[in-house]
């Protein structure tokens, strides 16, 4: 199985205990913060500051958990309370730079595994030693975990102890979360073990490990540290590549011990098979924590997917060097840490006031509404985190506290007073009781994109379908859904009406709203009833390049591709020519999520791109099935149209719209 | 809202805490409601608490009062009346702070504390639902001595199928090896035999003797036992036990019915009244000559009988497999001296049908002897054997000396002992009357048996004389003291009940559930659960029959679902917790792991060790857990986190305040099911809010009542020690005590040497 493959399944007997992180702010607990879905994000925007502050709401309320009991955290809360004891002996120390640790002894202890993790540390140690540096250690905890999970105030009181150590010393750091949180969250004057070791360009002795290098996140798409860990591998080991590597690396899917579960365990799995693939014995990684979640599946008891990897070991970068140098072993039985007794401190709990608007500055809000909802993220996720779902979530709580943009509660308000999202006073029904469809327009092709409506209508009229636009339908609400608000009015007045019938969308927005959200419809794309009935329509050729822009909502929401693609094909002399990205990969119109109002020229900048791909390529047309995607396009589109595949269709009939 | 209810207990309570201080501070909490009454498991306050759980429409109920092993199913029954039956939770302010807090305002401060920490648990309480599975109305009953025999007969008459397996040849245990009874003096076999042939003609009862239970499998209600039978080399069917094979065999070899005070056959039956009536070919005796083949008309002699495995489905399983005497040979007592025997020995000797024809004659040379002596609490009350007094003993030297001295007045009959224990109806006259027959009673603990020839050298000192003495004797008897027997000491393996540090088995509850054991539908009968005169066993029987009658009474039992859940979205199905799961509780076969509710005992061992949080235990659940602490600190953040045991550890803590010990205000007690359900963030969560110790209170070693919770406990705390000490905050803060249920004294101790570290 590959990584790609892994989907969620419905688990058939869910209990009383929840997914980890699947409450009320998105699935916050499921994003591993690993950036692989950064470069995919049409808005570029910063994801992880987002969790990050989504995470600080749902941990005030006592809900975020991390696996084994939350004891990591715990732990790192703790270290900020109390003073880290020096746990490396065998070594020697002095003062001729700073070497930090990191935490793997406490690993080793609370982890209740047979392991030592601490033993990289004292590889890098030793390996100093031989290199002739002898590091001052300084012990502690650089708060990566509580950061990440959201634990800010506490992480403030562990950085403010950590900064007393280290203030003004130049560090070197083996693990990548230190690294990270060092350097770029305590802006310290750091330099990994990867790129000191690169730089002192040592002479190994021992070359024989069979190795393969696993990017941990930090170095890695943090911090674009590629180069020096793989060409000190190649000197020092017998080292070849797996497949998804560098800027793509499949992460450990565990991040600040949160989302273990079954999904991120099949992740762990399947870089263990790639790893495996290699040819490599060993999978070296930089990262204390990619190694104990990529070793975790060898202390399984039960799988079998899980015993056929018992033979490619994880071991710490450091610990190959220390092998290779010929200072260290990392295949002994003892273990690295070695814990003194501590005198032990009385702790005074934190006195925390948790407040959520700390950490609410200007960026945060910017980055909160710039989310399309397109889905893109999800897609290329390993774990399919549900980044739209946490967007619609958070802003939600943002809303909450007033802190919504203008345009949004705008519109909130146009839909709360008229029904539809432009304040439109007209009512456009057409009732018709005794039709066995129900026609729902939605506001843009009702009171935006009359094309799409009349040629819907007309299509239906001509297939003999027989539909009604009752009396007293308000919008969908999916604008509201995007950013934040509240719907169920909404719901409560379009059930009502819509809930005997079959009903038609045309938009996919509406399509989405109606489908996920409401409950007890029967909602179909119009698309659907064109296809079923294609044959009947009288179409002629169509001359013309056309492109097709897959809607989101319709796209990745539905995995709804090939219906629309059919539909433009069985129209003679068209040639359907593709955009680079399209389906899964599909680059969104840039309108959905509220963008198209609250941040415009992001809107307006992505429609172009996407239109600008479009002109290059020669359409003479775009395609699309959605009306506000179309609006979106057109609205940027200088010279090539942006119909709805129904207007195709209409043209290819000769009738006049 | 949360309803608060704080009892008075009369002065239990009322006198050492400020009760209605209680009541207006928790009225003052948002969210909680608190009213007081005088007695609250009288049926005023249980109308109060039904009444304003329908009143305001409580979500949940926190009742402050005496310990829950007092009232707390009277409680969950009024509760559940109104509402979901574990919708509550309880704050033990008597036994765990009131009697054991002299200062009053300190007490009542403990009290905010503890109903606090309640308070905050019963905030995350959640329905639990119960489950009906259908029973099996058989019964297996291991062991055939006479609490087994009388129990199948209870369960016979109240129309139980009854599977009884032995592993002897014959039914009947110990007692039908005796000559008379006390305290009556009747024949052993005049009372035992008509109870064998009851049991042999039951047609409600299936006898497998010389069969062994090897495992047992499934859960309550429907047990299966896998059951070995070894060959017994003569065809049951066939055998008329006229004994023709017998006479005829050529074989002599010491006989283990008789004790190795007679001889036997190699094919042989122990007695003639044996159930079943048949012969057996002992196999390690028997020289093949084909003899017995030859003799036998009956044509049941089977050579090539082989062992033969079978299962039994069941819906209850007695055990009433009884005891052993501990082996005193080559010890100071000299067992291996053919003229020093056991009581037991002795009551082969003068059963009449015995190798002696009920004649006392000394081993070594067959003669009568003149100096009898008996040596009580041989192997008991001594340290070096067992510490426990074996409770029967005195009585049955007696009963033996009474029987001899009449029978023979001449005979110098003399009885050391420590101090005689005849508690019990008509036994203090019937030790009265021996000594008015002229049998010598000598108090004083025999110090060596020293060989002298075929006569011995009895050192021990009168402690009344205050003269040590060295008594000559040509026949001693041992009173020796009772083991549990083998049996019995592997049924903690083969259906893994728990015993004590006797190694007799344990009940769940000496005094409330004197026969049942930890596993439902699982009874304890006789002196497998310690050493009891026949009378004890009967009732024993008695009431173990009774308690299957209700609990097989309709097709299908009720579980109440307070069992361990996974969740399947979250589970990597690692095996952590099956591994850890002594009950194979925990089904790993489908797609999603599944805790099997009959099968699961509750312990939480499994859910403390998943690494992923998938596997968590109701009504002990982590958060519920981590909420309580939250609460109890909240009131008081100097506290020292007591995680009990609520087998052991838990109880020791009751009794040290029935006791009225005097124990730190800072203790505040944390109930937990086993030791081994407290995880690491337990551990390091109260330090985190400022506690200043942390300590669990687990069974002794080796008495888990979930076999191995509190070894894993110990291997936790000594982890999480280390963690403690690396992150600076002292490994020394946290610690584990061993302590039975009965051992309040250790509580207090434990409960006082922590506030000492912690200070
Ligand atoms: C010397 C002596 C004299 C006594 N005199 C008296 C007296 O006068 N009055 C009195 O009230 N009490 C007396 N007692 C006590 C009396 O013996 C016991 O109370 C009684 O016999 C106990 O019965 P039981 O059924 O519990 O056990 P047992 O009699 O020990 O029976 C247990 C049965 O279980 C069987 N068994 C063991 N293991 C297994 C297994 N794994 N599978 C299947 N079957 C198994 C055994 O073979 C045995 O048949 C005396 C005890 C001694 C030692
Ligand atoms: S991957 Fe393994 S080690 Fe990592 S959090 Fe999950 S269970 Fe723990
Ligand atoms: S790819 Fe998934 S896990 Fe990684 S940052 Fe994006 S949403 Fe989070
Ligand atoms: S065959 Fe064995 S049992 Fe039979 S008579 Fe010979 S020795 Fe005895
Ligand atoms: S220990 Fe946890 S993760 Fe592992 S199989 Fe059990 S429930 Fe699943």
């Amino acid at each position: 199985m590959s990584v790609d493959k892994i989907k969620k399944t419905e688990a058939k007997e869910v209990t009383e205990t929840k997914l980890q992180g699947s409450c009320e702010i998105g699935d916050t607990a499921e994003c591993a913060t690993c950036k692989l879905c950064a470069s995919t994000c049409p808005t570029e925007l910063n994801l992880e500051k987002v969790v990050r502050i989504a995470r600080y709401i749902k941990d005030e309320k006592g809900e975020i958990k991390g696996s084994h009991r939350d004891v990591f955290r715990l732990a790192s809360k703790l270290s900020g309370m109390a003073e880290t004891q020096g746990w490396l002996k065998g070594v020697e120390e002095g003062n001729d730079i700073v070497y930090f640790p990191g935490c793997a002894a406490l690993f080793d202890t609370l982890l209740q595994r047979d392991t030592n993790y601490s033993g990289n540390a004292k590889a890098a140690v030793l390996s100093l030693n031989k290199l002739g540096f002898k590091p001052e250690i300084v012990y502690g905890c650089c708060g990566h975990d509580i950061y990440f999970s959201g634990a800010l105030d506490e992480f403030e009181v562990l950085k403010e102890e950590m900064m007393k150590k280290l203030k003004g010393k130049k560090i070197v750091v083996s693990c990548a979360e230190g690294y990270h949180m060092f350097k770029n969250i305590y802006g310290l004057d750091v330099v990994s073990f990867l790129e000191f070791v690169q730089q002192q360009n040592p002479e190994f002795v021992k070359k024989d490990l069979k190795t393969t290098y696993h990017d941990p996140c930090r170095y890695g798409r943090y911090n674009e540290i590629y180069d020096a860990p793989r060409e000190v591998l190649a000197k020092a080991s017998d080292f070849r590549e797996m497949e998804n590597v560098r800027e793509d690396a499949i992460c450990c899917s565990v991040s600040a011990w949160l989302n273990c579960n079954r999904y991120s365990r099949d992740v762990r799995r399947a870089r263990l098979e790639e790893a495996k693939a290699s040819g490599a014995e060993y999978l070296v990684t930089a990262c204390t924590k990619c190694s104990i979640h990529l070793d975790c599946i060898h202390f399984e008891l039960d799988n079998e997917d899980a015993k056929a990897l018992d033979d490619i070991k994880i071991l710490g970068f450091d610990q190959v060097v220390g092998y290779a140098l010929g200072v260290y072993d990392p295949f002994k039985e003892e273990k690295d840490y070695d814990i003194p007794e501590s005198a032990g401190k009385f702790l005074e709990p934190l006195e925390i006031k948790k407040d959520v608007t700390k950490y609410i500055d200007d960026d945060l809000l910017e980055q909160a509404f710039l989310c399309t909802t397109c889905k893109n993220c999800t897609e290329v996720c390993k774990t399919h985190h549900d980044t739209s779902g946490l967007m619609e979530e958070f802003r939600k709580e943002l809303v909450n506290m007033g802190l919504g943009p203008e345009k949004h509660e705008k519109i909130a308000k146009a839909i709360a007073k008229t029904g539809n999202v432009f304040a439109e006073k007209e009512s456009k029904s057409k009732p018709n009781p005794k039709a066995k469809y129900i026609y729902y327009p939605g506001c843009v092709a009702l009171y935006r994109r009359d094309d799409v409506f009349n040629a819907t209508t007309k299509i239906l009229d001509m297939l003999g379908i027989e539909w009604e636009i009752p009396e007293g339908l308000v919008c969908c609400g999916s604008v509201m859904k995007r950013t934040g608000h509240d719907l169920s009015e909404l719901i409560k007045k379009n059930t009502e009406i819509l809930k005997d019938r079959p009903v038609v969308c045309s938009c996919s927005g509406c399509y989405a709203t109606l489908k996920k959200d409401y409950e007890g419809l029967n909602i179909l794309h119009i698309t659907d009833i064109v296809k079923e009935h294609i044959e009947k329509l009288p179409l002629k050729a169509v001359k013309k390049k056309v492109m097709y822009h897959d809607p989101c909502h319709l796209g990745r929401k539905f995995g709804y591709y090939d219906i629309p693609r059919e539909i433009i094909e069985t129209v003679p002399g068209i040639e359907l020519i593709t955009f680079d990205k399209e389906k899964e990969q599909a680059q969104c119109c840039g309108a959905g999520g509220g963008v198209k109002s609250a941040k415009p020229d992001m809107a307006n900048n992505l429609a172009k791109k996407k239109m600008e791909e479009a002109q290059e390529k020669g359409a003479d047309m775009v395609v699309s099935a959605c009306p506000f995607c179309e609006l979106n396009l057109g609205d940027n589109s200088d010279h090539i149209p942006v119909v709805d595949i129904l207007n195709l269709l209409m043209e290819s009939m000769g009738v006049e719209e | 809202m949360i309803g608060v209810f704080i009892c008075f207990c009369g002065n239990n309570i009322g006198g050492y805490v400020h009760v209605p201080e209680l009541t207006e501070y928790f009225n003052k909490k948002e969210g909680v409601i608190a009213f007081d009454t005088m007695f609250l498991c009288s049926e005023i306050g249980q109308n109060l608490i039904k009444e304003k759980i329908e009143e305001l429409n409580l979500d949940s109920v926190v009742i402050a009062s005496c310990s829950p092993k007092h009232h707390g199913g009277i409680f969950q029954a009024c509760i559940g009346e109104k509402m979901n039956q574990f919708k509550w939770e309880f704050a033990n302010i008597r036994e765990q702070c009131a009697w054991v807090t002299p200062n009053k305002e300190e007490a009542t401060e403990k009290a905010k504390a503890i109903i606090n920490g309640a308070i905050e648990k019963a905030k995350l309480l959640t329905d639990i639902g119960t489950t009906k599975v259908s029973v099996t109305k058989d019964v297996l009953i291991i062991g055939g001595g006479i609490a087994g025999m009388h129990a199948s007969l209870e369960l016979s008459d109240k129309g139980f199928h009854v599977n009884m397996v032995e592993k002897k040849e014959t039914i009947g245990g110990n007692m039908v090896r005796f000559d008379r009874i006390f305290p009556t003096d009747d024949c052993a076999m005049c009372t035992g035999s008509p109870l064998l042939a009851d049991v042999a003609m039951n047609p409600l009862i299936d006898i497998f003797s010389l069969s062994e239970v090897t495992e047992v499998k499934g859960r309550a209600g429907e047990y299966i036992a896998t059951v070995v039978k070894k060959p017994r080399y003569v065809d049951e069917t066939k055998c008329t036990a006229c004994g023709e094979c017998t006479t005829h065999c050529p074989v002599e070899v010491w006989s283990e019915w008789d004790l190795e005070m007679g001889l036997r056959a190699a094919i042989y039956k122990p007695m003639a009244q044996a159930v079943p009536l048949k012969n057996r070919i002992e196999r390690d005796s028997c020289i093949r000559c084909g003899t017995c083949e030859n003799v036998c008309k009956a044509g049941a002699i089977m050579y090539d009988d082989e062992p033969r495995e079978f299962k039994l489905t069941v819906g209850a399983i007695v055990v009433a497999t009884g005891y052993d005497l501990v082996d005193l040979s080559n010890t100071e007592y000299h067992l291996e001296h053919p003229n020093v025997i056991t009581g037991l020995q002795l009551e082969r000797l003068k059963v009449p049908s015995g190798p002696t024809e009920g004649e006392i004659l000394r081993p070594s040379d067959g003669k009568k002897p003149k100096h009898l002596l008996f040596v009580q609490c041989a192997g008991s009350r001594d340290r070096r054997h067992n510490v426990y007094c074996s409770k029967i003993c005195c009585m049955y030297a007696t009963k033996n000396a009474r029987l001899i001295k009449a029978e023979n007045p001449e005979m110098d009959i003399t009885l050391c002992y420590i101090d005689m224990r005849t508690a019990g109806r008509g036994y203090e006259e019937f030790f009265d009357t021996a000594r008015e027959m002229g049998i010598k009673y000598l108090r004083g603990n025999v110090s060596e048996i020293v060989p002298d020839g075929e006569d011995l050298i009895v050192r021990v000192e009168d402690t009344f004389a205050n003269e040590p003495k060295a008594i000559k004797a040509d026949l001693v008897v041992l009173s020796t003291g009772l083991i549990p027997s083998q049996g019995t000491r592997d049924m903690g393996t083969i259906i893994h009940l728990v015993s004590g540090a006797d190694n007799f088995l344990a009940p769940v509850h000496v005094k409330i559930a004197p026969v049942d054991t930890a596993n439902k539908g699982i009874y304890i009968a006789g002196t497998s659960e310690s050493p009891k005169p026949i009378q004890e066993c009967i009732t024993d029987a008695g009431m173990v029959a009774s308690r299957i009658a209700t609990f097989l009474k309709d097709p299908e039992i009720e579980i109440e679902l307070v069992t361990s859940k996974i969740n399947p979205e979250v589970c990597i199905k690692c095996g952590t917790c099956a591994d850890n799961c002594v009950y194979d509780a925990i089904e790993t076969t489908g797609e999603f792991y599944k805790v099997l509710d009959v099968s699961c005992q509750s312990c939480g061992k499994c859910s403390v060790t998943c690494p992923t949080g998938a596997i968590d235990l109701s009504l002990y659940t982590e958060d519920q857990i981590t909420r309580q602490i939250d609460g109890i600190l909240a009131s008081d953040r100097d506290s020292i986190i007591a995680f009990s045991c609520y087998q052991c550890g838990y109880n020791a803590a009751d009794l040290a305040g029935t006791a009225k010990a005097k124990i730190s205000p800072k203790i505040k007690v944390i109930r937990v099911p086993c030791s081994g359900r407290v995880t690491m963030q337990h551990m390091l969560y109260p330090f985190y809010k400022g506690a200043k110790g942390v300590f669990l209170a687990a069974c002794l070693e080796g008495q888990c009542h979930y076999i191995d919770g509190n070894l894993q406990a110990k291997e936790k705390v000594a982890l999480a020690k280390k963690s403690l000490d690396i992150m600076g905050v002292g490994g020394h803060k946290l610690n584990l005590f061993n302590m039975s249920s009965a051992e309040g004294p250790k509580f207090v101790a434990a409960a006082k040497r922590m506030v000492e570290i912690c200070q």
